[in-house]
């Protein structure tokens, strides 16, 4: 027994210091330095930044999976109406739990009107649901917008049971 | 050549083309609702040719030579088009019989053609006779090219020499020696097309892949801008022609609805650099470009004027489309439209009095016209499905696409006479038309006397 103690120490102290070095990898900056607004308190405020599950015995909670929704303009349109602006809160809410995720918003339109129209159209439908985000706090850095206009139409067809369906903005995840 | 007078009969009939008569071709595709006033046709004739040194020639398009001439002035909407010979009249004639219109008038002018193969080259001597007096009011010489490959002459001469007949005897340029260009929709890519006014000689002029749109020519010919998203976002080029060099115009976000000005020394073009689409005037490399318009709205599509001085475009600033004009420099702008709620992709005539856009009317997208001043609306079509009409250089016919059972193609109007004729028959997507201008070396010889 006595032969492994000293083992049994050296494996717990490269644990504290691996653990330690773990903590605090989600913040470093690419320069290495402590970029957490609790690095710039006196010392003597500072307290110790708890994450989810590094309380000892307690479970990380599982977070639910970036599932985002998109939101959808009546013609000729770029307001945001009811149901859009629920769909976007609902969004606002699982990018700032998923605060490392990244998003394209691409806007789209139906096949009526001109090309060149809906290009700019589905451009506004793209910022439009940016700006929702942007209001509800999300950094801008994260959020990347395009226009495909009519030119990528999710549902094929000629009837406003396809047209309804085209226009919107819609949420990519990027890697 | 001894330069002669056109005969007096002749010019006043070309005075007499905006004179009435019936509609005529083809019934079975027309669902316009214009005006029925239609101008007078000249009746002419078009003798068989006469080879020299070889046999007739195939065309491209596997047409002989006499039927490409036939179609071009038929086509025009200025003339009835007789063949000399056997006294039949080709199809064009044949319909106008079904619909009563009437075709035995006498023949006022005749067409005569000679192929000479002199070595490698081939030449049309091309001549065109007063009937009555029996006088040559032109002759013409034009190079004839041989495309080896595919057995084929080139059918460019015989474009150029209907132009000149349609000239001589109208007074107004034809269109039968420029080109349309387009989008087709390929498998989920589009690229540029480019198709002969009379429906054939499809060729592609780009292939980039992935999404492109909205084509405008530059007015000599040389280029045509565009919109492609090939590298993954919408930026604006410019494919060289001939040639296909691809290069960039413009990097900003989302640039479209490029429009060369008339001289060809500045492109008007939307972007959203500044967060919404706005109108912008710039160099035709791209550089210095200068901000038209300032509205939080969407300001797109712009058409300059003939002069070059107005620049015609759509703003929804009063919470629909509708058609605005304002000064190349940014200052007196005014408001064009007030009918229908959806009004876009204008195009100013190359005559400069009216302008051509769609319009939305109970529910549909039709063509509809506007004088420049704002007087004098009126709705082209009914059946909707109309999109991106673009004046020809006559400023009398329109190319514009329209949905047909899902599917879009090319079609060809002559607005004041409610002839209708059908350009792209593919069974792909076509759309996003723009109509070239005879460059400058083309328009030099159309001067009549010469």
């Amino acid at each position: 027994m006595k032969r492994i103690l000293p083992f049994v120490v050296l494996a717990i102290s490269l644990a504290a210091l691996l653990g330690g070095a773990g903590g605090c990898s989600k913040k470093a900056t690419s320069s290495g330095t402590v970029s957490s607004p609790v690095s710039e308190l006196p010392p003597e405020e500072r307290q110790p930044v708890e994450t989810p599950g590094e309380r000892p015995g307690e479970p990380a909670p599982e977070r639910s999976p970036l599932e985002l929704q998109d939101v959808f303009f009546d013609l000729d349109k770029y307001n945001l109406k009811a149901d859009a602006q629920a769909s976007l809160a609902e969004n606002a809410r699982m990018l700032e739990e998923h605060p490392e995720a990244r998003i394209l918003i691409e806007g789209h339109c139906d096949e009526r009107g001109t090309s060149e129209y809906n290009l700019a159209l589905g451009d506004h439908r793209a910022r439009t649901a940016r700006d929702y985000l942007l209001r509800y706090g999300i950094s801008a850095m994260r959020i990347e917008t395009v226009s495909y206009g009519e030119e990528r139409p999710f549902v094929t067809g000629h009837s406003e049971a396809a047209w309804v369906l085209n226009r919107r903005a819609h949420f990519v995840i990027q890697d | 050549m001894r330069k002669r007078a056109i005969p007096k009969s002749l010019v006043g009939l070309a005075l007499c083309l905006a004179a009435i008569t019936p509609s005529a071709w083809p019934q079975a595709e027309v669902f316009l609702e214009i005006r029925k006033g239609e101008r007078f046709k000249v009746p002419i004739a078009i003798d068989d040719f006469i080879w020299q040194n070889l046999d007739p020639l195939v065309f491209q398009g596997r047409q002989r030579a006499e039927e490409i001439l036939a179609d071009d002035l038929h086509f025009s909407d200025a003339f009835i088009v007789v063949r000399h010979g056997t006294g039949d009249e080709i199809r064009s004639s044949l319909k106008l019989d079904m619909h009563g219109m009437p075709v035995d008038r006498p023949i006022q002018a005749r067409v005569r053609g000679e192929i000479v193969r002199d070595g490698r080259q081939m030449r049309l001597t091309g001549t065109l006779v007063d009937e009555k007096s029996r006088e040559t009011i032109f002759e013409r010489r034009y190079e004839i090219g041989w495309d080896a490959e595919r057995l084929e002459a080139d059918r460019w001469g015989l474009h150029r020499f209907a132009d000149e007949i349609t000239f001589f005897l109208t007074g107004t340029r034809g269109c039968a020696a420029t080109r349309i260009a387009f989008v087709r929709a390929d498998d989920g890519s589009r690229e540029l097309h480019l198709i002969d006014w009379d429906g054939l000689n499809e060729t592609a002029a780009t292939r980039l892949g992935n999404i492109l749109l909205a084509p405008a020519w530059h007015p000599e010919g040389e280029a045509l801008a565009f919109t492609s998203y090939h590298t993954g976002r919408p930026r604006l080029y410019a494919v060289e022609l001939p040639g296909g060099d691809v290069r960039l115009l413009s990097d900003w976000d989302t640039p479209t609805a490029a429009a060369y000005r008339p001289d060809g020394k500045r492109i008007a073009f939307s972007t959203t650099r500044d967060e919404n689409a706005e109108v912008y005037v710039a160099r035709t490399n791209g550089s210095r470009a200068k901000r038209l318009t300032y509205h939080i709205g969407i300001d797109t599509a712009p058409s300059w004027s003939p002069s070059g001085k107005r620049i015609v475009f759509t703003s929804d600033r009063t919470g629909s489309p509708h058609l605005f004009t304002i000064n190349a420099d940014g200052t007196d702008l005014k408001q064009l439209t007030f009918v229908g709620q959806w009004n876009d992709s204008p195009d100013w005539s190359p005559t400069a009095d009216r302008i051509v856009h769609v319009c939305r009317i109970d529910g549909e997208f039709e063509l509809a016209l506007i004088h420049a001043d704002g007087r004098g609306w009126r709705r082209l079509t009914m059946g909707g499905g109309c999109e991106n009409p673009r004046w020809g250089p006559d400023g009398r016919h329109i190319v514009f696409a329209r949905m047909v059972a899902g599917r879009r193609g090319l079609w060809i109007l002559d607005p004041d006479s409610g002839s209708l004729r059908r350009l792209t028959r593919s069974n792909r997507e076509s759309y996003n038309p723009a109509w070239s201008r005879p460059a400058r070396d083309r328009l030099s010889a159309l001067k009549p006397g010469g």
